[in-house]
C-alpha cells in the first residue's frame, strides 16, 4: 500500500511537470492532431477528385445510324464524365475539328451500324484521333472500347436468342412483326435480368481478413489506418521526453533527494512510467476522437479490444523510454536518441501512412517491421478498427507488445544508474 | 550527550579509486558538526553513503541507533538531506515542491500542510510560496532547497555545501536558519563546506577531510591551536640547516622548517630530460610556526637583517582553519 502511495505521489508530481512543459505537449499532442487532420483532409480531397475528374476531353460525334445501337452509343457517351461529345454535321466537319486541334477525337457511327448488329454482321465504330494529342486519343479509344463492349454483349445475346428460337422453330410460323415482338420480349426479359444482376450480383467479390471479418475499401479504410498510424508514430515520441526527464532528475540532483527518502527505487521508475503512460492514453483518446468526429473513422466493434491494445502500446512505449534512459549518458543524448528512434521505428514498423501498410508487406521489409513494437501496435489497431476484430483476435499482438515492454522494463531497471 | 551518528571505517571505492578511505567520526545529539575539505575530498561521497543514496564499499554507521545496512528505511526517516545541487523542480512552485517532498516521506493531509507552512516560515518564503521556483533568486532557491530537507522534521540534517553560489544576504539567512534549527529545535547537523569561515562560525567540532581521509578532527579552537599564533612564510636567497635552527630559537617562534620544493614531473616520452637537479634550492621558503605572529615577525626580520640575509618574500597567515589545512596538507582549501 505504501509503495502504491509513493508511486502515485511520483506520478502526480510528474503529471504536474508534464503539464508545465508546453513544448513537449505540443510535440506529443498538437503536432499529431495537425498532421493527422492535414493528411486526412488531403486524402479526402484526393478521393473527392476521383468523383469529379479533372480530365475533360472534347470529341466530335457523327451518328449516321438511325437504329437503336447508334442512339445507345451516343447516349452512353453523354453519360461519361470525362468526355464532352458534341454532334458534328458530317464526317468532314468532324475531321476538320480534329485537324484544327479543337477536339481530341471524332467518333463516327456508320449508317448501317444497328442493322449489321441485328444481322450479326461485323461492323465498327470509327475513332479519328489527333496525333498531336496521343494521351487524349488513347483515353477516347479506351472509353469507346468499353462502350462498344456493352453493345457487343447486347448483339451477342440477341444473336443467341434468335438462334435458339429458330432452332426451336418458334419463329417459323410467325410474321415479321410477330417475330420482332417475340424477339424483343425475350431480349427485354434477358436484359432486365442482366441489369438486376449488375445491381445485385449473384457472384460478388468480398475482401475478408484471416478471421473472416469483411474488409471495407476506399478512403474510409485508409483513414482508419491513417489515424492509428499517426497516433502510434507520435506515441513513441514519448521515449525521448520520458527518458530525458529521468536523466534530468539525475543531473539536477532531485533523484538523489528521492533516493535519500524512504521510498523504494522502483517506485520512482513506476511513478514516471504511470504518468507518461497516462499521457499516451490521452494522446490516443484525443486523436481517435478527432478522427471519429471529424473524419468518420471506425473505432471497431470492441471497446475492450481497443482499450487493451492502447494499454499494451502505452506500456511498451514507456518501457522503451526507461530503456533509453538506462543507456543514455545525458538528458540531451536521451532526447536525441528518443527522437531518432521514434522516426526510425515508425519508418520500419509501418507507421508512416502508406497504403498498403508496411507491416502487412511481404519480403525483407515486412519481416523487419515485425521486430518493431509499431508493427504489432498497428496490426492490433487495424484489426480492431478496420476489421472489427475482438480481443481474442488480437491476442498475438497484445502478447508481443506486453512481452516486449517487460523485456525493456527489466533491462532498464537492471541497467539504470540512479547515481 | 548521546551520539546520534557513529561512523566506523566507512569507505567507498570505484574500481581502483578509493574516494573515501575508512573514515571514523561521531556526532552528538544537538551538535553542529563540520566536514571541511576542498572539492573532491570525499565529503559528498560520505554524505551520500550516510543518507542511503549510494551503498558503502565497506564499513558502517549507526544513525539514531539504526544500522545503515540493516535498517535503511528507519535511517532515511531520521535523516534529512540538503544536497549541493538545487534539487528542486523549477517549473513548480515552492509549495508544490515541498508538498511532494513531504509526501515521499509519508506525510499526508493536515500534517503535511502544517509541516509545509512551518518550513516556509523557517526559510522566510511564506509570502512567495506559490511562485514557481525558476522565478526565484539564487539565494531563495537555496532556501527552498533547505526547506525541502526539513519538511519531514529530521533528527539529523545533512547540509552539503548549502551556500555555493549564494549572495551574502542569503548566506547570512542560511546561517541563521541553521543556528535557529539547532538552538530552538535541537536538530543535529552535519555541515560540509570548503569555506572555513562558515565552518568556524557554525560548527562546534570539525573534521578536516582530504583525499578521502580525515586528517584532523577536534573543536575549532583546538584545531586552530595547532598553529599557535599563526604561520609566517619567509622567502630567502639561500637557506641552510644552521639558519633554520637559529630561526627556531628566536623568541615567539616555536618551529622553523624549509617548505619542500615542488616536485618536477618526470619527462614524457620523447621529451628532453631536465638537467640534473641542482642540490642548492633556489629561492627557498621557510615556514615559521609562531606562538605570537606579530612578535615573531619583528624578531625574524631583525635577525635576518643582522645576518645580512635579504628577504625575497614574506607572508603572514593568521591562525584559522584555512591555515590549519595549509599547515596539514601543504594545499589551500580552494585550490
Amino acid at each position: 500500500m505504501k509503495s502504491i502511495n509513493y508511486t502515485l505521489s511520483v506520478a502526480g508530481k510528474e503529471i504536474r511537470l508534464i503539464l508545465k512543459d508546453r513544448g513537449s505537449l505540443a510535440v506529443l499532442i498538437l503536432l499529431p492532431i495537425l498532421l493527422g487532420s492535414l493528411f486526412a483532409s488531403l486524402n479526402m480531397m484526393a478521393a473527392g477528385d476521383e468523383e469529379n475528374p479533372s480530365i475533360l476531353l472534347e470529341v466530335s460525334l457523327v451518328n449516321q445510324d438511325q437504329g437503336p445501337f447508334g442512339k445507345e452509343i451516343a447516349k452512353s457517351l453523354t453519360a461519361i464524365r470525362e468526355i464532352n461529345a458534341v454532334a458534328a454535321q458530317d464526317i468532314a466537319a468532324a475531321e476538320e475539328r480534329v485537324i484544327q486541334g479543337e477536339v481530341s477525337a471524332a467518333i463516327i457511327i456508320p449508317a448501317d451500324f444497328s442493322e449489321k448488329i441485328h444481322s450479326y454482321t461485323p461492323t465498327a465504330v470509327e475513332v479519328i484521333v489527333d496525333p498531336a494529342q496521343p494521351e487524349g486519343a488513347s483515353i477516347v479509344s479506351g472509353i469507346m472500347n468499353q462502350v462498344v463492349a456493352e453493345i457487343t454483349v447486347w448483339g451477342e445475346i440477341q444473336y443467341g436468342v434468335r438462334s435458339i428460337m429458330e432452332e426451336a422453330g418458334v419463329l417459323a410460323e410467325a410474321g415479321p412483326d410477330e417475330q420482332r415482338a417475340i424477339e424483343a420480349q425475350s431480349m427485354g426479359v434477358i436484359m432486365t435480368q442482366l441489369n438486376e444482376l449488375r445491381r445485385n450480383a449473384a457472384i460478388s467479390v468480398i475482401s475478408e481478413n484471416l478471421e473472416g471479418a469483411q474488409v471495407e475499401g476506399g478512403i474510409g479504410l485508409f483513414l482508419t489506418f491513417l489515424f492509428p498510424a499517426f497516433t502510434v508514430m507520435f506515441i513513441f515520441f514519448i521515449v525521448g521526453v520520458e527518458s530525458s526527464s529521468l536523466l534530468q532528475e539525475r543531473e539536477a540532483g532531485t533523484l538523489r533527494r528521492l533516493l535519500s527518502a524512504p521510498l523504494p527505487r522502483w517506485t520512482v521508475i513506476a511513478g514516471k512510467m504511470l504518468a507518461y503512460g497516462l499521457l499516451v492514453i490521452l494522446q490516443v483518446v484525443i486523436l481517435f476522437t478527432i478522427g471519429y468526429l471529424l473524419f468518420n473513422i471506425s473505432l471497431g466493434s470492441s471497446p475492450v479490444a481497443l482499450i487493451a491494445i492502447t494499454l499494451a502500446v502505452a506500456f511498451v512505449a514507456v518501457s522503451l523510454g526507461m530503456l533509453v534512459a538506462a543507456f543514455a549518458k545525458t538528458s540531451k543524448q536521451a532526447d536525441n536518441i528518443g527522437m531518432i528512434m521514434a522516426f526510425v521505428l515508425a519508418g520500419i514498423g509501418g507507421a508512416f501512412p502508406t497504403w498498403p501498410p508496411l507491416f502487412r508487406s511481404e519480403g525483407f521489409i515486412g519481416v523487419l517491421s515485425k521486430f518493431t513494437p509499431h508493427a504489432h501496435a498497428l496490426e492490433g489497431y487495424y484489426r480492431v478498427m478496420g476489421e472489427n476484430a475482438g480481443i481474442t483476435q488480437i491476442l498475438p499482438q497484445l502478447g508481443f507488445l506486453i512481452l516486449m515492454g517487460l523485456v525493456f522494463f527489466l533491462i532498464a531497471v537492471w541497467r539504470f544508474k540512479f547515481e | 550527550m548521546p551520539t546520534i551518528l557513529e561512523v566506523e571505517n566507512l569507505s567507498k571505492k570505484y574500481g581502483d579509486f578509493e574516494a573515501v578511505k575508512g573514515i571514523n567520526f561521531s556526532v552528538e545529539e544537538g551538535e553542529v558538526f563540520g566536514l571541511l575539505g576542498p572539492n573532491g575530498a570525499g565529503k559528498t561521497q560520505t554524505i551520500s553513503m550516510l543518507t542511503g543514496v549510494i551503498p558503502p564499499t565497506s564499513g558502517t554507521a549507526r544513525i539514531s541507533g539504526h544500522d545503515l545496512h540493516s535498517d535503511m528505511d528507519e535511517v532515511k526517516k531520521v535523516n534529512g538531506l540538503v544536497p549541493q545541487d538545487l534539487a528542486l523542480y523549477p517549473t513548480l512552485s515552492a509549495r508544490v515542491n515541498l508538498n511532494f517532498f513531504g509526501r515521499i516521506y509519508g506525510l499526508r493531509g493536515k500534517e503535511l500542510k502544517d509541516r509545509v507552512e512551518d518550513v516556509l516560515r523557517i526559510v522566510a518564503l511564506t509570502d512567495r510560496a506559490d511562485e514557481t521556483v525558476d522565478k526565484y533568486s539564487g539565494g531563495m532557491k537555496r532556501r527552498v532547497n533547505i526547506a525541502a530537507g526539513l519538511v519531514h522534521q529530521p533528527q539529523l540534517l545533512f547540509l552539503d555545501e548549502p551556500t555555493v553560489g549564494v549572495d551574502p544576504q542569503s548566506r547570512n539567512h542560511i546561517f541563521e536558519s541553521v543556528q535557529r534549527l539547532n538552538r530552538e529545535r535541537g536538530m543535529s547537523v552535519v555541515y560540509t563546506s570548503h569555506y572555513m569561515e562558515e565552518v568556524e562560525l557554525l560548527c562546534s567540532r570539525v573534521a578536516i577531510i582530504d583525499e578521502g581521509k580525515i586528517i584532523a578532527m577536534d573543536t575549532v579552537k583546538n584545531l586552530i591551536g595547532i598553529l599557535g599564533g599563526g604561520i609566517i612564510y619567509v622567502g630567502l636567497e639561500k637557506v641552510d640547516d644552521a639558519l633554520l635552527e637559529q630561526l627556531a630559537q628566536l623568541p615567539a617562534v616555536s618551529e622553523a622548517a624549509l617548505v619542500p620544493p615542488p616536485v618536477m614531473p618526470p619527462p614524457s616520452e620523447g621529451e628532453e630530460p631536465i638537467a640534473e637537479a641542482d642540490p642548492v634550492v633556489t629561492n627557498p621558503v621557510v615556514k615559521i610556526v609562531a606562538e605570537n605572529s606579530q612578535q615573531a615577525v619583528v624578531n625574524v626580520i631583525s635577525f635576518l637583517n643582522d645576518q645580512d640575509r635579504p628577504l625575497t618574500s614574506l607572508e603572514i597567515l593568521e591562525p584559522n582553519l584555512e591555515s590549519v589545512f595549509l599547515h596539514l596538507t601543504g594545499k589551500k582549501l580552494r585550490e
